[in-house]
């Protein structure tokens, strides 16, 4: 197989953060804050946006340390052979329950809420069908489409919450503090996991042309997904009231099922639905990617494509573990506890390493071949 | 050569792969094999829930009923179960097709019903999402199937006469707004906020002796002296069904319900009627707007509602007035308030004497202003002794095309 000289731009970068932060959102990040904080998730996600770009400014700098290896590689330069092949496995798993998580979270979905008799091994299988030939097309491709998709995502996002505008009583979030301590932390660690996605700066910066300006626009990501999941929470609140907003599975398909443009536009859920689901493949097939690559990468074999096959088993597999959608909601919930914390221990176990041994990487090639 | 075999081989499995998903999903529901229910009635009957629907019928004819040989727009069936799971369930012993409930306009709940507790519906309706939260739902003093029988002369769907009644009916005030969204909001946020749904009821036809204002909503509809069946052909507004929790513990009038409303804000048409000793002065109140503070008076803190509203003089009887003066506007003004004043106190009486149920929210707006307070009080204990202070401002916008 003839290498493949990946390129990706600081901007498409970007859109990947962005895809990942506000792709998903539909389905677990809203309920779970409105759970948590009720009135004050505004105060959680706001938290969480910096906490997680904290963790991004981190995962950035050591990603500089090592311009042209991805942190498959470098954890082996860092921790030695052995050590650093067991730190890229974890990074692997990590990733590979990410995406039964995100699979499974989007199974559920369209199970409870559009399409009750269709089995959840039916949705599952045929997303991980997409999932599997976007990895095959690799990151590059995977990075194009999102681009030319992102734009979707977002007008999908601007038309939901400007059809909530006029129902919106702001009365709902009054009073404006009066969240304990320890119920704020919880929902800012929470909100942080749903905003950091800090892997695709560590796995993806080597791929990128323009380096230099990746930590800008990677800022620009968690500002302007933060923004936006801001607003999202705002509105659910601002319509629902957080007693009501508490008792729904989905508040923003709710949110958009009542949102019309004047009388001649009702029910366009689908639409949303259609490029949601688009932009939840785009997340999970990053995710399920950065494993694949990982892996070939760990075991220093070049061509990543044939491990697709092998990486799919498990993440069907984990993606079946709840036995209803309770359960999966409590397993989405464990993850979104325990995320920053595992990104921020990986980030932060390669810097110090890094920095204490001295290792630094070869110099910037401009572009990675796999 | 090969090259092309693969290229082939490639287009035959996409072609086949898309013909294949182009068939849809398990979920895929088709249209002719759907029943459009455009109203539903429930009522509770001896230990059972009967649900009645009109579904559209396709290519229907118009009229509304049976007359001049024209097919019904709609087809009124019912059907019974334990809960309404389990009446929705059974609808399909007698439809031969799939209920859809997207496109209801309308949902009635019947007076036994409502007073026993309608957590069931509202459960139901959360749960199973087909209907919109903008279905319009309002209590019947009666039976719900009595109204969705009701055959209008306007509209060729029932649904929609009662769908624009109640839209209409709620900018007045004389009814609460009856969104399903409403009643949803005001049940997760209760006590703070109760619930209240409009009030109707089937009025008889003008010939069959019956008046508007029957008291006993039983008699005069459905069966005439001789016995024969007659049906209604219109709906009265009556005024607001008040909830306590999940059930219906009393109604008010068309008056009180206003009352409710200028608390609320949410009159955008209303007539206001000043009695004078020189003859009835009307405004067409076209803005309301409500705001509360908490105020402290005689060294207590008390919530007050500021009531602002505005609209046009529709008519001006007064004999021996002869200009329409700033000053003569002023008085009337205060007169407005007066009486607005006297609706507001009038709902209050009820719902704090009567029902202890409290459909105006004011337990939500006092939580807002200071959380504290409220979280300290038994919001059921405290409602019923709450000295709710009102400021009225009512105004005369515009005095029509004369000015004499």
């Amino acid at each position: 197989m003839p290498k493949v000289t990946v390129r990706i731009s600081s901007r498409q970068l970007m859109l990947l953060k962005l895809t990942g932060i506000t792709g998903t959102i539909f389905f677990g990040a809203v309920r779970l804050l409105t759970t948590m904080a009720g009135a004050h998730a505004y105060l959680a996600i706001l938290g969480g946006g910096v906490a997680s770009w904290t963790v991004i400014f981190l995962a950035t700098r050591i990603a500089q340390r090592f311009p042209a290896e991805t942190p498959f590689e470098y954890a082996q330069i860092i921790f030695g052979k052995w050590f650093g092949k067991l730190f890229g496995f974890a990074l692997i798993s990590f990733n590979l329950v990410a995406a039964s998580l995100i699979l499974r979270s989007l199974g559920d979905f369209l199970i409870t809420a559009i399409l009750p008799q269709t089995p959840l091994s039916v949705n599952i299988t045929l997303m991980l069908v997409l999932i599997c030939v976007g990895t095959y097309l690799g990151l590059e491709a995977l990075a194009r489409f999102n681009e030319a998709f992102y734009p979707f995502i977002f007008l999908s996002w601007v038309l939901v919450l400007a059809a909530s505008v006029p129902r919106l009583d702001f009365g709902w979030f009054r009073p404006l503090f009066d969240i304990g301590p320890g119920q704020l932390t919880s929902a800012t660690i929470v909100a942080g996991t749903f905003l950091i996605d800090s892997l695709v700066v560590l796995v993806f910066y080597p791929f990128v042309t323009d380096k230099k300006v990746v930590l800008k626009y990677t800022t620009w990501s968690v500002v302007m997904g933060t923004i936006l999941v801001l607003l999202l929470q705002g509105a659910v609140i601002g319509v629902f009231s957080p007693n009501l907003a508490n008792t729904l599975t989905f508040p923003l398909l709710e949110l958009a099922q009542d949102a019309s443009l004047g009388v001649f536009l009702e029910r366009i859920e689908a639409l949303y639905l259609a490029i949601w689901v688009v932009g939840t493949f785009i997340r999970v097939a990053v995710v399920f990617y950065a494993a694949v690559l990982g892996l070939a990468q760990t075991l220093g074999i070049k061509d990543h494509r044939i491990f697709i096959p092998l990486l799919v088993v498990p993440v069907f597999y984990l993606s079946f573990q709840a036995d209803n959608v309770p359960m999966s909601f409590n397993y989405d919930s464990l993850f979104s506890h325990y995320g920053i914390f595992i990104q921020f221990g990986f980030v932060i176990s390669l810097l110090l390493g890094a920095m204490f041994r001295g290792k630094r990487g070869r110099a910037d090639s401009e572009s990675k071949s796999v | 050569m090969k090259a092309r075999a693969s290229k082939f081989v490639a287009l035959l499995i996409l072609l086949t792969s898309v013909s294949l998903l182009l068939t849809s999903c398990w979920s895929a529901r088709e249209i002719d094999q759907l029943a459009f229910v455009a109203a539903m009635g429930i009522d509770r009957e001896d230990d059972t829930i009967k649900l009645t629907v009109q579904i559209i019928v396709g290519g229907g004819g118009g009229g509304g009923g049976e007359s001049d040989g024209a097919q019904a727009p709609v087809w009124i069936t019912s059907s019974t179960g334990n809960s309404l799971s389990e009446a929705v369930f059974n609808l399909n012993l007698v439809v031969s097709k799939t209920p859809f409930w997207s496109h209801s306009y309308v949902m009635i709940i019947g007076e036994d019903l409502a007073r026993e507790g309608i957590a069931e519906v509202l459960e139901w309706m959360g749960r199973d999402r087909q209907a919109r939260d903008t279905l319009l739902v309002a209590v019947t003093l009666g039976k719900a199937e009595d109204i969705l029988k009701v055959e209008p002369k306007m509209t060729q769907l029932p649904a929609e006469y009662i769908e624009t009644l109640l839209r209409l009916g709620a900018k007045t005030g004389y009814i609460p707004n009856g969104h399903l969204f409403r009643i949803r909001l005001a049940y997760a946020n209760q006590p703070g906020m109760q619930a209240m749904m409009p009030l109707i009821q089937p009025q008889p036809q003008e010939d069959t002796g019956g008046s508007s204002g029957v008291e006993n909503p039983a008699a005069g509809i459905g069966e005439s002296d001789e016995g024969e069946e007659q049906k209604a052909e219109s709906i009265e507004l009556k005024g607001t069904a008040v909830f306590r929790d999940d059930r219906m513990v009393g109604t008010l009038d068309l008056r009180e319900s206003r009352g409710v409303a200028w608390l609320t804000g949410q009159i955008s048409d209303s007539l206001v009627t000043i009695n004078r000793t020189e003859g009835q002065i009307t405004q067409r109140a076209d803005f309301t707007q409500v705001k509360y503070r908490l105020r402290k008076i005689d060294g207590n803190v008390k919530l007050e509602a500021r009531v602002t509203q505005d609209g046009v003089l529709q008519s001006w009887p007064l004999r021996g007035v002869q200009s329409i003066t700033p000053t003569i506007l002023a008085q009337l003004e205060e007169d407005l308030a007066r009486e607005i004043e006297g609706e507001v106190r009038a709902a209050l009486a009820k719902l704090q004497g009567e029902f202890n149920a409290d459909i105006a929210g004011l337990g939500e707006r006092l939580r807002r202003l200071d959380s504290s307070l409220y979280r300290s009080l038994d919001w059921d204990k405290a409602f019923p002794t709450l000295q709710l202070a009102t400021e009225i401002e009512a105004s005369f916008r515009r005095i029509g095309l004369t000015k004499e």
